[in-house]
């Protein structure tokens, strides 16, 4: 039997600080970032969780397509 | 650490094979090896645990049920149990330190709830503890990369990032999708179509524009043409002063509806027919009725005046039936006695001619009063009709028009006094009406001449329609690039999503792969080619799957094992690396379930896996079931007797269930066979291996003769020649056996290596009959009977270490041992 020392890290630990990494890249896209940490990155996601962030990510090229060009966005 | 969990007893009732109640007690002696023929009833334990234990109250192997196909559930209770009213269930007792938890599982009906022990154990298995044979080969040959990364990923609880690998597939597969998605342009086609008439059936600006300037301005103003679809452009800033100066003045429609509402005052219109004038309207309509109601006045008091005694109406009434021709002739008026003929009429035709006469008067004055009647009723309805179109009329006349708005508000004003007041006369308002119709004729002929319906608020309408259609298709075009640099970066960040989740599931695997290959090694020998568990390439889009790869050779690396290995080496591939994820993450209930798994496995194999078990699984509780007799040998004499309970199935009661034996064969056992007339070789094969191996314990006989890698692998023949040399050298002889030809006397007697038979070997033994088995059975005893104990007659002896000799075991005799003298037989 081995022992239990090295405690393993659960899923839900390891995609929190997937996420959290994610978010923590200077060039990263924030918006779409938070939409993956929030929908997909999940060890339990909710069962339409793909429906979800792909509706939150055309939702948000049709928020950003309606702003005044020149104006800057995140990424 | 807390405390392992290990099983402490297991119960079944009506479950599977086992229709009475049946518990195995691990208490005492924490592991269980059972040994059963197929179809005995040895893996219903390994059911019950499963069944126990899984989430849904049923077995893997059971499938669902269906329409008609009894599986499922249904096939979890022994087919007797509700004729037998036995409720199927299935009970377990779990202890961690002190803490002893039990709980109990009904294994019919719906509600076959998960009980709270099995769920506290259940979070302690990182992977399942259940091993079958039968699944094994499947795991390597039968599945997929992507069946047998879901599998891996389920037992290292990856199966949330197998998840999100396959939700961030999905999601870019949506995206993608959405992309080419062309419903929004395909609308604005739609439309545009529409607009233009057909002449633009999908969007093209250049078309779009000349159209807009052909058919919307170019009416209005030759002159007037946009450069660009804009509201920036030159033209559209024009097109919006004039539209604004056009809603300052009455346009075409506004001056329609004036006429409509005057000419439903007052209108003059050739007849078609007759050519004559024909004069229309509400106020010649109400002239008309004014004098229909004066026609009807004077005609009404004209009747009434002939019928003066209206009052009388009852009389005449009455009179008329009276004076009636053929009715009884009156001498007399029956009011006065005056007699008839003193009368006027002077008779009684006279009197009925006179009521005749009178009646007449009446009807007709009925009639005109009628007919005033009526026409004050329409007179009315005339009046109000000619009041809501004043109204409407006088309310759409701007100052354009004042005069006669002037006009119409002082003839409205005396309408209104109608009918307390005489109606006003309407030739001056008429010629006024008149006047202006033919001035509004006027007008819309000029601009309808000029323009048609065309107008600069239309137009600007139109263009405003279009620049719309153009903004919308902007906004699609734009949703769409955004969307692209969105997928794209979706795309990034997948990778770098899938990279970590990769690196993470291969560190994992790779603390599986390093036990996983000594396992493999321990089981298929030092030359065994190392087997591999890789992921796919790093730019392979599908990262779900997991390949089982051996390098085979120098020119046959990285190969699937099942186009190379026996099938032993492929079972052993995925045992091992069962065993080894189990051993890595099931530290919190170290315990294991084997069923069936040497199948294919030839003796040294066999003797691999055990020697595994008590070398690398010492501290684990382990339940085997198995139907090899061989194997089960084996587990019996290289395993601890402290912590192994040993069993056999040697029946099946349909009264109630499998029949268990100790794991010693018995002579009344053997005699048992025969009485039922067959044949005992296999027993008696076993009886004599159990006998010789505690004879070799007692006596303290050294074997240590194996390879040191195979460390409680015996052979019986290592066992019967290290005794035969043991007993050569304590100056110990043993009588010979007379008889037939003894093979296995002979090599203890010789310390011949011997290679006996086995279950599906049935020689030398099996080619005779029962009473060639007989006359061996009672050569053997008679051999066993010399090593009975001289002086107390007892069989369990002891040798010190400082004592060449074994002595009895009875604490009352330790006598040395010595040969008793042979029986006759």
């Amino acid at each position: 039997m081995e022992s239990d020392s090295d405690e393993r890290e659960t899923p839900d630990t390891f995609l929190n600080a997937l996420g959290e990494s994610l978010t923590g890249y200077d060039c990263i896209d924030m918006d779409l970032a938070v939409i993956l940490t929030t929908h997909i990155l999940k060890a339990a996601p909710a069962a339409n969780a793909v429906a979800e962030a792909r509706d939150a990510i055309l939702r948000l090229a049709t928020e950003r397509a309606e702003l005044p060009r020149g104006e800057s966005v995140d990424g | 650490m807390a405390d392992p969990y290990f099983l402490q007893s297991l119960s079944l009732s009506g479950f599977r094979a086992y229709l009475r109640p049946k518990t195995f007690n691990f208490r005492d002696k924490r592991c269980l090896a059972i040994f059963g023929p197929n179809g005995s009833g040895k893996s219903s334990i390994i059911d019950a645990l499963e069944f126990i234990l899984s989430k849904d109250g049923t077995l893997e192997r059971l499938g669902q049920r269906a329409i008609n196909n009894q599986a499922g559930p249904v096939a979890l209770a022994h087919n007797l149990a509700q004729e037998e009213k036995i409720t199927p269930h299935v009970s377990i007792s779990v202890i961690s330190g002190k803490e002893v938890m039990t709980g109990d599982r009904a294994a019919d009906g719906a509600r076959r709830l998960i009980p709270s022990v099995a769920s506290t154990i259940n979070t302690c298995f990182v992977v399942p503890c259940i091993i079958r044979g039968y699944a094994l080969r499947n795991f390597v040959e039968t599945h997929t990369p992507e069946q047998r990364y879901a599998d891996i990923a389920g037992w290292l609880q990856l199966a949330p990032l197998a998840d999100v690998q396959k939700n961030l597939r999905s999601l870019r597969s949506q995206i993608k999708t959405a992309l080419e998605d062309v419903t929004a342009l395909r609308r604005v086609d739609s439309i545009i179509a529409q607009e233009t008439a057909q002449e633009v059936t999908s969007w093209d600006s250049a078309a779009v524009l000349a159209h807009a300037n052909t058919h919307v301005l170019a009416p209005l103003d030759p002159t007037l043409a946009l450069k660009a679809l804009t509201v920036c452009d030159p033209a559209y800033v024009e097109l919006e002063t004039r539209t604004e100066a056009e809603e300052s003045e009455i346009g075409l429609a506004g001056l329609r509806q004036i006429r409509r509402a005057a000419a439903s005052l007052w209108s003059e219109t050739l007849d078609a027919h007759s050519a004559e004038k024909v004069v229309r309207g509400a106020i010649p309509d109400f002239d008309s009725i004014q004098c229909a109601v004066a026609v009807a006045e004077r005609r009404e008091i004209e009747e009434r005046n002939k019928a003066a005694g209206t009052m009388f109406q009852a009389l005449w009434k009455a009179a008329e039936s009276i004076y009636a021709e053929g009715s009884v002739e009156q001498d007399a008026c029956p009011l006065c006695a005056t007699p008839i003929a003193d009368t006027v009429a002077g008779s009684a035709e006279g009197i009925h001619d006179h009521v005749t006469k009178h009646l007449g008067e009446l009807a007709d004055y009925a009639r005109a009063k009628k007919q005033l009647d009526d026409a004050r009723m329409a007179a009315t309805r005339a009046h109000m009709h000619l009041e809501a179109s004043l109204l409407n009329l006088i309310g759409l006349l701007g100052d354009a028009h004042a005069e006669l708005k002037s006009k119409l508000v002082a003839y409205q004003t005396r309408i209104a006094d109608w009918p307390n007041t005489p109606a006003p006369t309407s030739v001056e308002i008429a010629a006024s009406i008149s006047k202006v119709l033919s001035n509004l004729d006027n007008a819309i002929s000029r601009i309808e001449a000029k323009q048609g319906d065309h107008t600069f608020l239309k137009a600007k309408a139109k263009i405003d329609r279009l620049l719309a259609l153009e903004m919308e298709r902007s906004q699609a075009f734009r949703v769409r690039g955004e969307l692209e640099a969105l997928s794209e970066t979706l795309a990034t960040m997948t990778v770098t999503i899938s990279s970590k989740i990769r690196g993470k599931v291969q560190l994992l695997l790779d603390t599986l792969q390093i036990p996983m290959n000594d396992i493999y090694r321990k089981i298929q020998g030092k030359g065994a080619k190392p087997i591999r568990l890789e992921l796919p390439g790093e730019d392979d889009t599908n990262q779900q799957r997991i390949n089982l790869v051996v390098d085979f050779a120098v020119n046959r690396g990285g190969v699937q094992p099942g186009g190379y290995l026996s099938d032993s080496q492929i079972h052993s591939v995925a045992l091992a690396l069962r065993l080894a994820a189990i051993r890595r993450f099931n530290t919190r209930a170290p315990v294991i379930a084997l069923d069936d798994i040497v199948t294919s496995y030839d003796a040294d194999h066999r003797r691999n896996i055990v020697a595994l078990l008590a070398t690398e699984f010492g501290n684990y509780q382990i339940i085997i079931t198995t139907h090899d007799e061989r194997f089960f040998n084996y587990l019996k004499d290289q395993l601890e007797a402290k912590a192994w309970h040993f069993t056999r199935i040697v029946g099946q009661d349909p009264a109630s269930g499998p029949r268990f034996a100790d794991h010693r064969i018995t002579d009344e056992m053997i005699e048992a066979r025969w009485l039922d007339g067959l044949s005992a070789a296999n027993e008696m094969r076993q009886a004599e291996e159990e006998w010789l191996l505690n004879i070799c314990r007692d006596f303290g006989v050294s074997v240590r003769i194996r390879p040191l890698e195979r460390a409680y692998s015996y052979e019986r023949s290592e066992l019967a020649s290290a005794l035969a040399g043991f007993l050569k050298d304590a100056k110990l002889e043993p009588s010979l056996v007379s008889g037939v030809n003894n093979r296995f006397l002979t090599s203890l007697v010789t310390g011949a290596i011997e290679n006996f038979g086995s279950h599906f070997q049935d020689a030398p033994y099996g080619g005779g009959s029962v009473g060639d088995e007989k006359a061996r059975w009672e050569e053997f005893k008679t051999f066993r009977n010399q090593f009975a104990c001289k002086r107390c007659g007892r069989t369990r002896f002891q040798r010190p270490l400082m004592l060449k000799k074994p002595v009895c075991s009875n604490g009352g005799c330790e006598a040395q041992f010595q040969f008793s003298a042979l029986e006759v037989i």
